[in-house]
């Protein structure tokens, strides 16, 4: 197993590279000198030549990414240019709503999407499918913000069930941070769920057409037998890589969910900087959200190994 | 008669479609004794693959039984509660498949796939089912049978894999064996292992086996008795060697005429050389 | 058969909804007599009327005649976008698969630009330049390019070892012919339904992006900012929020369930 995790690893490290390449020249692609962009027309030239060292703008660009490479692997990934403070920092101050969130919405849509999509597959072609998949294509085509809106209309401002907005710290008061994130956690996780339950349908489809399916009821074993182990172990494969893959996904949604929300996440934080042309804290986060689905497919190809035995030779 | 530990009377399926059914197998009849085989013969689409499902009872819609009636040791099937097919599936009737590549699940060990049926049917522990599954690994011939209990399907080559199967379906002490080309896919040396190993088994074992297979030298090393099927009917029965050497339907005779001509088995083959597989249908209709 | 009726009136109904927007928004002036950026702030925060059919948003504009300008951008930038993606992606694409040397790096950038969230990728490219409406399309295209380049990838990858194409090298065809020839048209189909999403999933980037205020600047109206602007008064005039996002919805809907009917017409075992 550590040799597994190891030579994920390695595949990953290029990948890696490349993300922090790019993030790295996105600075120098911008047009005009991000130092004045930065410190303003009226910038002294001292200023400016500060800015520009502190950016490495002023340096070959090999040497200058090393140089940036090389901060980063040791945690530092420089100072915001308007809050002042180191971005790991200001970060830190953010991340625990987005983590909550992600991981609220993880949580709901995996356990709602994975048995729909079960059902509507042993059911195909019958109305429960039917009606599966006309919520899959709702769920990723309606936007995140009318979802929201939707939601908080109907049963925070109407009914007064849920709080329109705000986030409360889960060390501070755990059932009411709960209580704000219910309905943040079903706007973003629809989108998600969708996908996983779509996946998880048209594998299971695959899979209940198998000999070895024929073979287990041959056997005289009982449908559920059938089902919850010959079938749903040769269909988890695809389903966690698509749990892992959609992570994207469901960042993007947690980014807009928190503007609905007013939830003082990363997601706020990324359209505050790039207002602002915060460029050492949008490099910070780029990196980040990177990092987060680097690791989130490291977990997911793990637990594919786990789950598939003809992958461990 | 109450002898026979199958009695097959009748047997017609059919497809349910929008216009009604469809008859694809028609009025199957025979009786099969313990310890005896009889084999099902035909070339793909003649209805021996159903047939094999219905009598396992694995027909799923809109596939049907639409008339007869399948008698396991005296128990009428056809019609009976799915509940008691289960009971019986695996347990007193077994099926081995014609694919062993795909036919084993393969994210489960074989110990665990060994030790399911009878866990399931005799209710006893893992630990024993693991133990009766090492008896018949080592039956069927596989070498280090406890070690290979923690095996994967992919681990094993494909006669292995096939006796791995002939053992899944003895484990429950099955009295009737229903074998779907059990032989086909595997390479020529390794299909002469594994049909002597079921003669063997089924000499110790006294199981009645229904052998499927399109190849008629097959049939006719191992069964005992046999059934022509062509396009849903039984055109011809009877005790193999008659069959094979005094043919009396045209299609039986086709059939022997297009094997190729290394077969030097113990039954002399005595044809029309005039026969020809070619024009099957317009001698069909003139028979 | 049933099933294919169902299917087919579905997407006749949304392709009919979306010929009706295009030509809506086409002829947004013909239609109404309002100007979309021109404030009236004695009629802000009207429920809908017969005069306003959407109602008024903060500053008095109609929200109608908003949405549909809005509609002139939302869609072209999904047009745009669609398109740039199909032609960057699927050069990628070919070239990717047919140049083993090349694939390597192709792909790993490929998985690079994957790696990030599309909206948060967009977001961050928005910090490069300024809010026009090219930036918009360059920054949306991005994140829909590898999707593309990996499905044209994995057809031509599929194809080369054909024997057609074998024939073809033999006869002399040039490597551009052959990929023009002979590999890209077998990947046409795919392409176009990859395309319907593409374009849906530009739609609604677009609107993020606008929503969160580091797309179009407000004046010009997107789908998305005019319900960014409607957040404020989510309370009182929810129409500014619901009714353009009902057409948002509705038209990502219906180019989604186009996309699922074309593909539905590739592989009708129906599976996906």
């Amino acid at each position: 197993m550590p040799r597994l995790i190891l030579s994920r690893l390695m595949a990953t490290i290029p990948v890696v590279a490349i993300v922090a390449l790019f993030i790295f020249l996105m600075l120098r692609l911008s047009p005009g000198d991000p130092a004045i962009i930065m410190a303003g027309d009226n910038a002294t030239p001292a200023e400016l030549a500060a800015i520009r060292a502190q950016l490495g703008l002023d340096q070959p660009l090999i040497l200058s990414f090393l140089r940036w490479a090389g901060q980063v692997l040791q945690g530092d990934l420089g100072m915001s240019l308007f809050a002042h403070i180191p971005v790991t920092e200001l970060i830190g101050q953010r991340l625990e709503p987005t983590l909550m969130l992600t991981l609220c919405a993880t949580l709901f849509s995996v356990t709602v999407a994975v048995p729909l999509g079960v059902v509507a597959g042993i059911h195909q072609g019958k109305l429960i499918d039917r009606a599966v998949m006309v919520m899959v294509v709702l769920g990723f085509s309606l936007p995140v913000f009318l979802i929201g809106y939707g939601l908080v209309r109907e049963l925070s401002i109407q009914a007064g069930i849920f709080p329109v907005q705000g986030y409360v710290s889960l060390f501070e008061d755990p059932l009411r941070s709960l209580h704000h994130l219910v309905l943040p956690t079903v706007t973003v996780g629809l989108a998600y769920a969708s996908l996983v339950a779509r996946m998880t349908r048209s594998s299971i489809i695959e899979v209940m057409k198998q000999d070895y399916i024929r073979t287990a009821r041959a056997k005289g074993l009982r449908p559920r037998v059938v089902l919850g182990i010959h079938a749903l172990k040769n269909a988890s494969p695809p389903i966690i890589t698509t749990i892992g893959a959609g992570v994207a996904v469901l960042l993007g949604g947690v980014v807009v969910t928190e503007s609905v929300f007013a939830i003082p996440g990363l997601g706020r934080l990324t359209v505050d900087v790039v207002l602002r042309r915060d460029y050492p804290v949008i490099q910070g986060l780029l990196l980040l959200f990177s990092g987060l689905y680097f690791l989130v497919n490291l977990v997911v190809d793990i637990l594919y190994v786990m789950v598939d035995p003809r992958v461990r030779t | 008669m109450s002898d026979n530990v199958l009695e097959v009377r009748g047997l017609s399926i059919a497809v349910g479609g929008e216009e009604g059914d469809s008859a694809l197998v028609r009025d199957v009849n025979f009786s099969l004794a313990e310890g005896k085989t009889v084999g099902i013969v035909g070339e793909s689409g003649s209805g021996k693959t159903l047939t094999s499902l219905a009598l396992m009872g694995l027909l799923s819609p809109p596939l049907k039984v639409t008339a007869g009636s399948i008698r396991l040791a005296g128990e009428e099937l056809v019609g009976a509660p799915e509940q008691r097919l289960r009971a019986l599936r695996g347990n007193r009737m077994a099926m081995v498949f014609q694919e062993p590549m795909t036919s084993l699940n393969p994210v489960l060990s074989i110990g665990y796939q060994l030790s399911e049926a009878l866990m399931v049917h005799s209710g006893c522990s893992r630990k024993e089912a693991l133990a009766k599954a090492v008896q018949l690994l080592d039956r069927v011939r596989i070498p280090k049978a406890r070690e290979r209990l923690r095996s994967y399907p992919h681990e094993l080559s494909g006669g292995m894999r096939q006796r791995v199967m002939i053992a899944m379906a003895m484990m429950c002490d099955p009295k009737v064996i229903v074998a779907d080309e059990p032989t086909t896919a595997l390479d020529v040396t390794v299909q002469a292992e594994v049909l002597m190993l079921l003669k063997d088994l089924q000499r110790e074992y006294r199981t009645a086996v229904v052998f499927i297979s399109h190849d008629l030298g097959v049939i006719g090393d191992v069964c005992d008795e046999v059934m022509v099927m062509y396009r849903g009917d039984v055109v011809e029965t009877g005790a193999v060697a008659e069959v094979l050497q005094r043919p009396r339907h045209a299609y039986t005779a086709a059939l022997l005429a297009a094997r190729p001509a290394f077969h030097r088995g113990a039954h002399a083959l005595r044809l029309d050389k005039r026969t020809r597989l070619a024009d099957l249908n317009s001698m069909m209709e003139a028979t | 058969m049933k099933l294919l009726r169902t299917r087919n009136i579905l997407a006749l109904v949304c392709a009919t909804y979306l010929l009706l927007l295009v030509l809506s928004t086409l002829f947004a002036a013909q239609i109404t007599s309002f100007d979309p950026k021109a404030m009236a702030p004695l009629q802000r925060l009207q429920a809908p009327s017969m005069e306003h059919w959407f109602g008024t948003d903060s500053f008095g504009r109609d929200v109608f005649t908003r949405t549909l300008y809005g509609g002139q951008v939302s869609l072209v930038v999904g047009v745009a976008v669609t398109l740039l993606a199909l032609l960057v992606g699927t050069t990628i694409g070919l070239v990717s698969g047919y140049f083993s040397a090349l694939d390597k790096v192709l792909m790993r950038i490929m998985d690079g630009i994957m790696s990030m969230p599309g909206i948060v990728l967009a977001v961050a490219l928005m910090a490069l330049f300024n809010a026009d409406i090219k930036t918009v399309v360059i920054a949306i295209t991005i994140p829909e390019i590898p999707r593309v380049a990996r499905l044209v990838r994995s057809v031509v990858l599929t194809i080369r070892e054909q024997e057609f194409v074998q024939a073809a090298i033999v006869t002399g065809c040039t490597v551009p012919q052959i990929l023009y020839r002979h590999i890209l048209p077998n990947a046409a189909g795919p392409l176009a339904v990859q395309a319907t999403f593409v374009c849906a999933s530009a739609i609604l980037l677009e609107a993020y992006l606008s929503f969160l205020g580091v797309g179009l600047p407000q004046e010009t109206p997107t789908w998305g900012n005019i319900m960014s602007g409607g957040r404020l008064s989510v309370q009182i005039a929810f129409w500014a929020i619901l009714y353009p996002g009902i057409v948002l919805a509705l038209t990502i809907l219906s180019v989604n369930v186009l996309g699922d009917s074309i593909r539905d017409l590739f592989d009708p075992k129906g599976k996906k």
